[in-house]
């Protein structure tokens, strides 16, 4: 009797706990939720707004718009260049990142598979751009550039943006490559294969995680760099998406509602790119924060 | 396809074979980033106020003399202390609680994970603007308009003109942005941490608050203090927000060391003082993270001891 009682006690103890924690889970789920839409408002708000009549901004900055103005886009596009600064924020990410990835594996592959005089030296010499921020950059790039023909090219400020990420770049795949066991690379050198072979047909192919985390990173900074691309490029032929936003209110002076439709061709895209590219992101943080 | 030679093993890690890796990364780091840096701290030591840099004259560290005549060095220096400020004080402790909640969810993590991360990816460029519109002193300011919406037209403030508001205006908004980042940083550590530290824990009875002192805490501090090296990277290169919200007025108010610096060099010209001015902030940087992950790491050490 007793231990059925007991038992139906402890029953109702179970279940009130049950109800307790899933009190708590709802509660944080709110806080949560709450945090996540004022994370994600603003890119909302972005949207809306580029389909809005300017006169409709003002009196109801956060409705909906009442009648669509999809030429807002229109007009971003054509008449403020938004379709140009496009293109080379593309051709600009693709190709910096081409270079900075062929030009960090094959200096991280030297330095994870071999051992030779003054490795260490490079190494550190490599490391020490961790602590060079962009901005003295400026001056020395903007003269130098002029000199060497590549200010205002976006070959050129692809090879800045190349330069700046190898340090991060030669960091992360160094560490990945040194994990890659050495069998792999006996057998091929036992077929015969040369130093480049080994390098394309077996490293490379075998990093592919993280080379896909690194382009990830790379694409999302790279699309959104401003103060390099605005100080080595001087006309629409070269102009980026960031820097091409900052000077939009120069064309619309009271037309906030086609800055928002500039401000969603550079948002969109990058936003996708990173909903399809995101676990990429987080293994990276992940493996950054467990090095400490 | 095929470049192996015959006999690859002769050329296989010989000096010329790494050489040739790992020159093109070297030389391009070398040409369009140390290069440039070291120009930096040369041209931070000349009086050229443009022109040709032949005819500018060597000075030696006049240029630092000067900033500590200069009012606006301390003006920006106390902004960049007052990113640092809200980084400490708002950013990471927000992140680290975001991430705690996170950890001890049990469905649902990374779709928050995902949204939270949202604002870290979106162009600061385009952010700046949108803040700007939010803070704008304007009729159309977004903050003031809701304020008089709500009956609350009392706290209209002039938060991009008024001293003592536009210095907070212009440093909030990228310790917004970079919630997220932290919080996946800490997210991973806590994660990290083996469940078994937890189980010992609670068959010694230690509560909920208990296990987050002695176990959580300790075990991320790490963590805690590489992601207050990185702001201190971050605060001290901050730039960004008071250039797109402000130019770093109304009289240089919301000015950064940095976007003070580019002030100097594109709107003065003159590309000696602001070479200087970025050069300090250079520096800063370096001493700042040599001085935390000393402290840090002895910290640890005698921790593990």
């Amino acid at each position: 009797m007793t231990v059925t009682r007991s038992k139906a006690a402890s029953i109702r103890a179970a279940r009130r706990d049950r109800w307790a924690q899933r009190l708590v889970q709802c509660g944080l789920h709110a806080g949560l939720m709450a945090w996540g839409a004022l994370a994600v408002y603003p890119l909302v708000w972005v949207l809306l707004t580029s389909l809005k009549y300017t006169r409709e901004l003002y009196a109801d900055p956060f409705g909906l718009p009442k009648h669509w103005k999809w030429s807002n886009y229109q007009e971003a596009w054509v008449y403020a260049k938004m379709g140009t600064y496009f293109l080379n924020s593309v051709l600009l990410t693709v190709g910096s990142l081409i270079l900075v990835l062929f030009l960090a594996s094959t200096a991280a592959f030297a330095l994870a598979r071999f051992e030779f005089r003054l490795k260490g030296l490079v190494w550190g010499y490599i490391l020490f751009g961790f602590l060079i921020p962009h901005s003295i950059l400026l001056v020395p790039l903007a003269i130098f550039t002029r000199q060497i023909g590549l200010y205002n090219r976006l070959g050129g400020l692809a090879l800045v943006y190349a330069a700046v990420g190898i340090p991060w770049n030669v960091f992360f795949l160094r560490a990945f490559m040194e994990t890659i066991p050495k069998e792999l690379e006996e057998a091929a050198i036992m077929d015969g294969a040369g130093m480049w072979s080994v390098f394309w047909r077996v490293i490379l192919p075998l990093s592919q995680p993280a080379l896909a985390t690194m382009a990830t990173f790379h694409i999302l900074s790279a699309w959104s760099e401003y103060i390099l691309a605005l100080v080595l490029t001087g006309t629409t032929v070269s102009r980026t998406l960031p820097v091409g936003i900052s000077l939009l209110e120069g064309h619309f002076t009271s037309n906030e509602p086609g800055v928002a439709a500039g401000m969603a061709i550079t948002i969109v895209p990058v936003v996708l790119a990173f909903a399809f590219l995101q676990r990429y992101v987080i293994k990276g943080i992940t493996a950054g924060a467990l090095k400490g | 396809m095929r470049r192996g030679r015959k006999r690859g093993t002769s050329w296989y890690g010989s000096p010329v074979g790494i050489f040739l890796f790992v020159f093109p990364a070297v030389g391009v780091y070398t040409a369009l980033m140390l290069y440039p840096s070291l120009l930096s701290l040369y041209y931070s030591v000349l009086e050229w106020e443009g022109g040709p840099i032949s005819a500018a004259p060597f000075v030696g560290l006049a240029n630092f003399r000067q900033m500590l005549s200069d009012p606006i060095v301390p003006l920006a220096l106390l902004n960049n202390g007052r990113r640092l400020f809200l980084d400490w004080a708002f950013m990471l402790p927000v992140a680290l609680t975001l991430a705690f909640v996170l950890s001890r969810l049990r469905r649902g993590a990374s779709v928050y994970r995902f949204l939270f991360y949202i604002p870290v990816i979106l162009p600061a460029t385009t952010m700046a603007l949108l803040w700007r519109f939010i803070l704008s002193g304007n009729d159309y300011g977004v903050l003031n308009s809701l304020l008089r919406m709500v009956g609350r037209g009392e706290w209209v403030r002039p938060w991009l003109s008024g001293d003592g508001y536009v210095q907070w205006s212009t440093s909030f908004p990228a310790s917004w942005q970079h919630v997220g980042f932290y919080m996946v940083i800490f997210l991973a550590a806590l994660v990290g941490i083996p469940e078994e530290y937890y189980e010992a824990a609670s068959i010694d009875g230690a509560s909920g608050w208990q296990q987050l002192l002695h176990v959580t805490l300790p075990n991320i501090r790490g963590v805690y203090v590489s992601c207050m090296i990185l702001t201190l990277q971050g605060a001290l290169g901050a730039f960004i927000y008071p250039l797109l919200m402000t130019k770093g007025g109304p009289m240089h108010l919301s000015e950064t060391l940095i976007s003070y610096s580019l002030y100097l060099l594109w709107q003065k010209k003159t590309w000696g003082y602001g070479s200087a001015v970025a050069t300090l902030s250079f520096l800063l940087g370096i001493i700042a993270v040599a001085l935390v992950w000393r402290f840090g790491r002895q910290r640890e050490s005698a921790l593990y001891r």
